[in-house]
């Protein structure tokens, strides 16, 4: 397997890990304008502020458990982001104020186990492109265009169900492709 | 797909998952068919779906408020500092558990987390101004007072920073003697008018174990507070009292 082409002798996560004078800045200046955006697609209110502040807490936390071999840094960041993001819409919407801040949000460790599949661009819209036009569909109301999956039944016509089900199904497969697409030691947990 | 097979309904949940569109019902369902199976999840589909969020991201990222930037930059300049004044922690196993109190909103996640581990980790002290700025940037009504020293005490000055909110606080203290912990402590009173002001909160035990500079300590009250309106340090026997005779007040801090 050749080295992913975002793997450099030192990221400023590594760094970050190191405990290096200033690295945790310069990733709040690379990163922030990022971290910034995905979180107004999903929290745009007055806590988007206060998310996006937890939020780099917790890449600080975790910068230690980045492997270069596994995703790019804004991959990494990105999935931190974004899954903290979503994680504070379902608490609001369940117990709104009343519930107690986790300060371990709940994904699994990446370096620990994620598979090594390809994230990069390149990789993702080839594989993309494999799939049937009514699932890019959905992904591009999804993932690009930020339309909720009630949003994405209003559009479509389909049942909502179905949107959800397609969702899924449709992330899967793409999965399965870009597994296939390449990597030779793809660490098969299922 | 069969969606009947449990390692594919495990997969397919995995990937609501990622999606963050799991019923309550659906992640209890996750929960309960990775232990059957005797899996556990891993980041693939999370990685893979926050890649998929990011293209549009990347393609027009916005900048941040100017405000946030200067939060995030503040909060980092707090880490990895070296330490300037050692951190002294009462000699209550409780006060870890103030530190671990639910916290009660978002506002101050990011800096909490920092601060708590500032004030958990010896090996990286924070010199108090820091600590100080830290705790100030995660509660904007934090009560802080000036200590003055009393009678044979009268060098000892400081400050105390308390925060309601997050039910944590420190000391930073100057001028109080070393003490000999086989003979006597110093021990941290706090007067709260919500409970009985004749018997103070008990805020945990402490040693000064050099004279000269600032110290932290950590507050290490074994009672939720509200609006204490004064804290005061004596010095007593070795292991702290219930209840202090107040023989050899140090210092005063009140409104």
């Amino acid at each position: 397997m050749s080295t992913p082409a975002h793997v450099t002798s030192k990221t400023v996560l590594t760094r970050v890990a190191a405990g290096e004078t200033g690295a945790m800045n310069v990733c709040i200046n690379l990163y922030g304008p990022i971290v910034w955006t995905l979180v107004r697609r999903y929290v745009n209110n007055t806590s988007s502020e206060d998310l996006v502040q937890e939020i780099f807490a917790e890449i600080w936390k975790k910068a230690a458990t980045y492997d270069p071999a596994i995703a790019s840094e804004s991959t990494f960041i990105g999935m931190i982001a974004r899954r903290r993001a979503i994680d504070f819409i379902r608490r609001q919407l369940r117990s709104p104020g009343l519930e107690p801040l986790e300060v371990e949000s709940s994904f699994p460790n990446p370096a620990l186990e994620a598979s090594s599949i390809p994230y990069d661009a390149e990789a993702l819209k080839s594989s993309l492109e494999t799939l049937p036009e009514e699932t890019r569909k959905l992904f591009h109301l999804f993932f690009y265009e930020g339309f909720t999956h009630p949003e994405i039944a209003d559009k479509t016509g389909l049942p909502l169900g179905t949107v959800k089900t397609r969702l899924r199904r449709g992330l899967l497969a793409l999965r399965d492709r870009l597994r296939r697409a390449g990597i030779t030691n793809t660490k098969t947990v299922l | 797909m069969n969606p009947s097979d449990p390692v594919n309904r495990y997969n397919e949940l995995l990937a609501g998952r990622a999606l963050g569109d799991l019923s309550l019902e659906e992640e209890r369902e996750l929960a309960l068919l990775g232990k059957q199976l005797g899996i556990s999840p891993d980041a693939e589909l999370e990685l893979l779906a926050g890649a998929l969020a990011l293209e549009p991201v990347l393609q027009r990222p916005e900048p941040m408020p100017a405000g946030l930037a200067a939060r995030l930059h503040q909060q980092a300049d707090m880490i990895g500092l070296p330490g300037g004044s050692p951190i002294i922690y009462p000699q209550v196993p409780a006060w870890k558990n103030i530190l671990l109190h639910p916290m009660t909103g978002w506002a101050a996640a990011a800096a909490v987390v920092i601060l708590s581990l500032v004030l958990t980790q010896t090996e990286a002290p924070l010199p108090p101004e820091q600590a100080a700025a830290l705790l100030r940037s995660v509660d904007k009504d934090l009560i802080e007072r000036r200590f003055v020293g009393l009678g044979e005490f009268k060098q000892a000055s400081g400050q105390v920073l308390w925060s309601d909110a997050q039910q944590r606080g420190f000391m930073i203290l100057t001028g109080i003697p070393a003490n000999d912990p086989r003979k006597a402590q110093y021990q941290l009173w706090i007067v709260d008018p919500t409970r009985d002001s004749d018997a103070p909160v008990d805020g945990g035990v402490f040693d000064i174990p050099r004279n000269g500079s600032p110290v932290v300590v950590p507050i290490a009250a074994k009672l939720a507070l509200s609006n204490p309106q004064a804290f005061v340090i004596t010095r007593e026997h070795p292991g702290g009292v219930v209840k202090s005779k107040q023989e050899h007040v140090v210092a005063l801090a009140k409104n």
